[in-house]
């Protein structure tokens, strides 16, 4: 039986875990910075205290490794969310933040910004928004072909996103294929990561995830309506199709601006709903809020073991995340068996 | 308080309707069943009263108010539904599940409230479902789950409860005690129905709409409407209609119509009782002959199925011996008829005048004798009078075995 009390207990609880991981994660990399140093430069301007670190180790933990962790967090949020929605949405525990297709269009668009790019006036942010604005475009066509005078049946929308992912896929190889340079930094990108990000790329995700939590949390009730078909719901009084609506734009939107940052981390969107799931049951109420913290978690801590594993070079975020994520997600579902 | 459903049209695609002018209303504090053939829209109807499809014309009105002028939750407080199942990949708690009945009254971001467990905890009690409570949604039964979906649907409140073939997965104590839960539950809301069983809408609804082929054929008080030749029409079964013995509603055995009809509208008399004549009586009728019966007690079962079908029958008392005047009421419609039929009962003295008018009109009459059950040993009480006719006519008369024997040597 559902408790807020319980809910309020675990969203603090993890609140604080994540923190502890972040602090610790921001001291671990190439050079290693104690823990107490990182609290120290991090609290400097409240406490106002003389310096006892290096200008060299500010730099580190306020310029390299903060942003990169907390746009970490953010993106491991984002996609855990977006994750959980669209289980309930397609009811079927397989349905992730790429089902639609996000991550082949934003793919695509990366794609060309490698290849062709530099015959343009190449700026920083051309990669982000082309990744952005392709794997929006992406749902967007999927969703136009899906959709049967004002409603978009479920079962089509799954099987158009396949269709158009598999053709954005084709395209994408056929470019690489014939373009044939950049194909390590183009695989590294597909891989994921947040190597070299900084406070801008924080700032971009920002707004995109603060506005995905709020409207999930909005939503947990009718999540969990939805768990049970669009029928049953309606027949509790949700509007399903504008529930439906919301919930593809919103999670288009912070996949879209995810991906768009950090390259396609795989398995996040998938595992971290079933991994909290196994701890707190189906209900959203719950889900939800643990499913913020644990997705912010995963991915700082992914991103910490690829810095230091075959440090001074970095691993692909993504290879980390399907790492540690498959095994442990096996373990779960066998000692769990039949509990989803 | 009433569902008024007024000229509904509905299809799934724009050439083909499902529903072509359905209306009907449904009543307060009443169970109203919906009964029809598979393919006649039953569940479209229901899901078009519960605001989840839309008609193509025409209108719904809840209390007089128009479904198009009601949002989604103000009509998830005016009616629940219990769809025939539900399914979820997830693991879902008994008790939570039941919560979301009070999605309609709650807010985004708001606790459950003390009145919404209060409810919750009212519902399943009221639904008997009580003790499984603290359960997982998709570990339960089929009449578990049944009865947790209308926990959840009482939880909602409502004026009305629309329930699509609730007892369709359910076996029959289960099915029973869900019909009388749903009769309790009548005293405070009103209950529209689809049900599949015949018997069972005829035993514990109060009102039938019986539909066929997108248009309701008959609506009104159970007894109106479930009847024989209303049965017949819409599901083209021959319906032998009897009383239940608790409560006295009329139940129904049914059968396949014959085949083919007789085009010679011969007069056919058939001697018989103890309700082994009926299926052969109403199967004659269908056939297309000018069936009469006789001599039958009042009461018989053979008795009330020509009753309740419009057959024409010399009847005597009941436990009685046949006077003269019977008799001569039976050898006048024999002589009338073309055919005699003589379905083999147990025979004692009360009965004795119509073995042996049967006899009587042997090589007079077309005359067949019919055996329905070798196996059954006709009991004689008349010291062997009756064994010794029953032996001459094995021996001499047309013999049949059952229905079609009987129509195939007729036709």
């Amino acid at each position: 039986m559902y408790k807020r009390r319980n809910t309020i207990i675990a969203s603090a609880g993890l609140f604080v875990l994540t923190l502890i991981v972040m602090l610790f994660s921001t001291g671990v990399g190439e050079s290693n910075i104690s823990p107490q140093t990182v609290f120290a430069i991090l609290t400097d301007f409240i406490s106002g205290r003389t310096p006892f670190w290096t200008p060299g180790e500010e730099v580190i933990v306020m310029d390299i490794r903060l942003p990169r962790i907390v746009l970490g967090a953010l993106i491991g949020t984002s996609l855990a969310i977006s994750g959980v929605a669209l289980q309930s949405l397609f009811r079927n525990p397989m349905a992730d933040p790429y089902i639609l297709g996000i991550s082949n269009g934003a793919a695509l668009g990366a794609t060309i910004v490698f290849v062709y790019g530099s015959a343009w006036a190449f700026s920083f942010y051309t990669l982000p928004a082309m990744a952005f604005i392709f794997g929006l475009s992406t749902i967007f066509l999927v969703y136009r072909v899906a959709k049967v005078g004002n409603q978009i049946p479920v079962n089509t929308l799954l099987l158009s996103g396949i269709a158009i992912a598999a053709l954005f896929s084709a395209v994408n190889s056929f470019i690489m294929f014939t373009g044939g340079q950049n194909l390590q930094q183009i695989m590294f990108w597909t891989m994921g990561g947040l190597s070299g990000r900084g406070w801008d790329y924080v700032w971009i995700m920002l707004p995109f995830t603060i506005a995905g939590v709020i409207i999930m949390l909005s939503l947990t009730r009718q999540l969990n309506a939805m768990m049970f078909g669009e029928e049953s719901a309606q027949y509790l009084g949700i509007e399903v199709e504008k529930l439906k609506k919301i919930l593809l734009i919103t999670t288009a939107l912070i996949t879209s601006a995810a991906v768009s940052v950090s390259g396609i981390i795989g398995f996040v969107g998938l595992i971290i709903p079933h991994i909290v799931r196994l701890v707190t049951g189906p209900d959203h109420r719950i889900l939800i809020p643990a499913s913020i913290f644990a997705g912010a978690m995963f991915i700082v801590i992914a991103d910490m073991f690829a810095r230091i594993i075959i440090a001074p070079a970095e691993l692909p975020l993504g290879v980390i995340t399907a790492l540690c994520g498959a095994p442990f997600f096996l373990y779960l579902l066998r000692s769990k068996r039949g509990e989803l | 308080m009433a569902i008024e459903v007024k000229n509904v049209r509905f299809g799934y695609s724009e050439s083909n309707d499902v529903l072509n002018d359905m209306n009907f209303t449904c009543h307060d504090n009443r169970v109203t069943g919906i009964i029809g053939p598979n393919g006649c829209g039953k569940t479209t109807v229901l899901k078009v009263i519960a605001g989840y499809l839309r008609p193509k014309s025409g209108t719904v009105l809840y209390n007089g108010r128009h479904t198009e002028t009601l949002n989604s939750a103000e009509l998830a407080k005016l009616r629940a539904v219990v769809e025939q199942s539900v399914y979820t990949p997830f693991s879902f708690p008994v008790y939570d599940y039941v919560m979301l009945g009070r999605t309609p009254y709650q807010k985004n971001f708001s606790a459950d409230s003390e009145e919404d467990h209060r409810i919750v905890t009212e519902s399943l009690k009221n639904a008997n479902a009580l003790s499984f409570q603290t359960r997982k949604i998709n570990e339960l039964s089929g009449g578990e789950l049944q009865r947790v979906m209308i926990a959840r649907a009482l939880a909602q409140e409502p004026d009305f409860l629309l329930l699509d073939e609730p007892t369709s997965h359910l076996d029959i104590r289960h099915q029973l005690e869900l019909m009388k839960l749903l009769s309790e539950i009548s005293r405070e809301k009103s209950i529209l129905c689809i049900i599949h069983e015949i018997n069972q809408a005829s035993a514990y609804c109060d009102d039938i709409v019986l539909t066929k082929g997108g248009y309701v054929l008959k609506e009104g008080n159970v007894s109106d409407v479930l009847k024989t030749d209303n049965i017949e029409d819409v599901f083209g079964v021959l319906a032998m209609q009897f009383k239940h013995p608790q409560g006295g509603k009329n139940q129904f055995i049914f059968s396949l119509p014959p085949e083919n009809k007789s085009e010679k509208k011969l007069r056919v008399h058939v001697i018989t009782g103890e309700g082994r004549g009926r299926q052969i009586i109403l199967s004659l009728k269908s056939a297309g002959f000018l069936v009469t019966a006789g001599i039958l007690n009042i009461g018989d079962q053979d008795y009330d199925t020509c009753m309740s079908s419009g057959i024409e029958v010399v009847s005597a008392p009941p436990f009685s011996r046949y006077s003269d005047t019977e008799i001569l009421k039976l050898k006048k419609m024999c002589d009338c008829a073309d055919v005699i039929v003589f379905v083999a009962t147990n025979i004692g003295f009360g009965n004795l005048a119509n073995l042996e008018t049967a006899l009587g009109y042997m090589n007079k009459k077309e005359f067949i004798f019919v055996n329905t059950d070798i196996n059954f040993k006709k009991s004689d009480m008349t010291n062997g009078r009756a064994t010794e006719i029953y032996n001459h006519m094995a021996k001499n008369a047309k013999v049949v075995f059952n229905v079609d024997e009987l129509l195939s040597e007729l036709l």
